[in-house]
């Protein structure tokens, strides 16, 4: 275990130096590191072998964990666009549990027999955007591999005052998922907030 | 749109997982500042360029053929892709892939030269060259695995696209599936340009053409299921998921 320790010492203190000879703006790094350091912690949850072994404890483990990492707010904002200015706050709360439900019940069950132990991620570069008040923004470009694919992904992070750096969207090979989900909700114009939250209710619990 | 699943899946894992097991733990009061998230707003907007989306005139007729399409992958091309899954094994899948994707050459190399990716387009000719001979006739792609080249995928309609010439309107065909009147334009277009066009008799040139759709099919099942699963208007998703990657592309 020693040389690992070492090694990841080593890349840990070069990191730092890298960064602080760059000249970036303070939240901008922060974020990269942030998200970093939490997909790192993901990934171990994914490969832990008694984890694996235990489908609903991976699933809480997850849960747990990688409820620190999505602003599922802003994204809902996004998703539902203006149309959100009509949910009340309970509502917003409905919304926000079942449209989280409806992606997780679509993709967990499929995490099952899927080999993941050869997944590499290169960050290739961060982007800050301009700040809003004490709201900053930044948006992260990274490659997944595995094997011969490479996949393009894009994580939008957003950072309120005295708060966390939280992923509010996602692009895979350019394809935004709030703004995926914003045009199918903007193609029901005439939905009303208590219709939109019945049938996300009912997609889910079908 | 065309990568693995699994991939998607580890992402989506990574963001997205944040379910909140107790209704409204994680959902910090959603209070609204008002401001800001008219920004937001505006940048997900149709007035925004980057966010405009495609017009879809004919929408009943797109939406026949999205319908005659997902019976035809769900009844025709996933199982017969299952079954050739599970009896060619992966190296021979991709080594069928690499051969299809080699003779796409022409196509890589014409846009790149077109959109002005002149070096792009030398390293098209390289990886060719060697995935050709040392690759043997493409079926190894030696040049991606030994040599670091990574080809960049263009067409016709991201060349076109690249000329600042709008989609036109959404367009699905039966079969082929999604595509706009400029990017028609341009497949027909590509397709003076792919040797398999010319390979003759045609019994060989369509069982060519279904090889390769199976052997693509197979590395790509479950895709298409979770993208459906996961929306609320599979239509719209798709027609959506398609301008934006596409957009991407001709970004790139």
């Amino acid at each position: 275990m020693k040389p690992i320790l070492i090694f990841s010492l080593i890349l840990t203190l070069s990191v730092s130096f890298c960064f602080a000879g760059t000249e970036m703006p303070a939240g901008e790094n922060e974020a990269q590191i942030h998200l970093e350091t939490r997909i790192n912690e993901v990934l171990e949850i994914i490969r832990d072998k008694e984890l694996i072994a235990d489908p609903v404890k991976q699933e809480q483990a997850l849960y747990a964990k990688a409820f620190e990492i999505f602003d599922f707010n802003t994204f809902s904002m996004l998703a539902l666009g203006r149309k959100y200015r009509a949910f009340s706050v309970p509502q917003r709360q409905e919304f926000i549990t079942y449209f989280s439900k409806l992606i997780s019940n679509t993709y967990f069950p499929k995490l099952a027999g899927q080999d993941i132990s050869d997944i590499k991620i290169f960050y290739q570069g961060v982007h800050a955007l301009k700040p809003k008040k004490d709201i900053f923004r930044t948006d992260i470009t990274t490659e997944l591999v595995k094997g011969e694919t490479h996949v393009a992904i894009v994580y939008r992070m957003i950072q309120k005052k005295g708060q966390e750096w939280k992923i509010y969207d996602i692009k895979i090979e350019g394809v935004s998922m709030a703004a995926n989900y914003r045009e199918q909700f903007k193609e029901q114009v005439s939905q009303t907030p208590e219709e939109i939250i019945a049938q996300l209710k009912e997609k889910v619990e079908k | 749109m065309k990568k693995i699943l699994g991939l998607i899946i580890v992402v989506l894992i990574v963001s997205i997982s944040s379910l909140p097991v107790v209704a409204g733990e994680g959902a910090a009061a959603p209070e609204e500042d008002t401001e800001f998230s008219e920004d937001l707003f505006d940048e997900y907007d149709n007035k925004n360029p980057e966010a405009q989306m495609v017009a879809d005139p004919i929408y009943y007729f797109n939406y026949a053929m999205f319908t005659f399409n997902d019976y035809l992958y769900f009844y025709g091309l996933k199982p017969f892709a299952q079954g050739y899954k599970a009896i060619v094994p992966t190296p021979a899948r991709k080594g069928v892939n690499n051969f299809f994707n080699n003779l796409l050459f022409p196509v890589r190399f014409v846009n790149n030269l077109l959109q002005g990716k002149f070096e792009s387009a030398g390293t098209e000719f390289s990886a060719f060259f060697v995935n050709s001979t040392l690759g043997v006739l493409g079926f190894n792609d030696f040049a991606q695995k030994h040599m670091g080249i990574s080809l960049q995928d263009e067409d016709l309609g991201q060349t076109l696209g690249s000329y600042n010439i709008g989609n036109g309107f959404y367009l699905v065909w039966p079969v082929l599936g999604p595509s706009t009147l400029r990017d028609t334009v341009g497949q027909v277009g590509d397709m003076f340009i792919t040797p398999v066009t010319y390979v003759e008799p045609w019994k060989l040139h369509w069982g060519m053409r279904g090889v390769d759709t199976v052997n693509r099919t197979s590395f790509r099942i479950g895709d298409y299921e979770a993208l459906k699963d996961a929306a609320l208007d599979p239509y719209t998703a798709v027609r959506n998921a398609y301008i934006q990657n596409r957009r991407a592309r001709i970004k790139d």
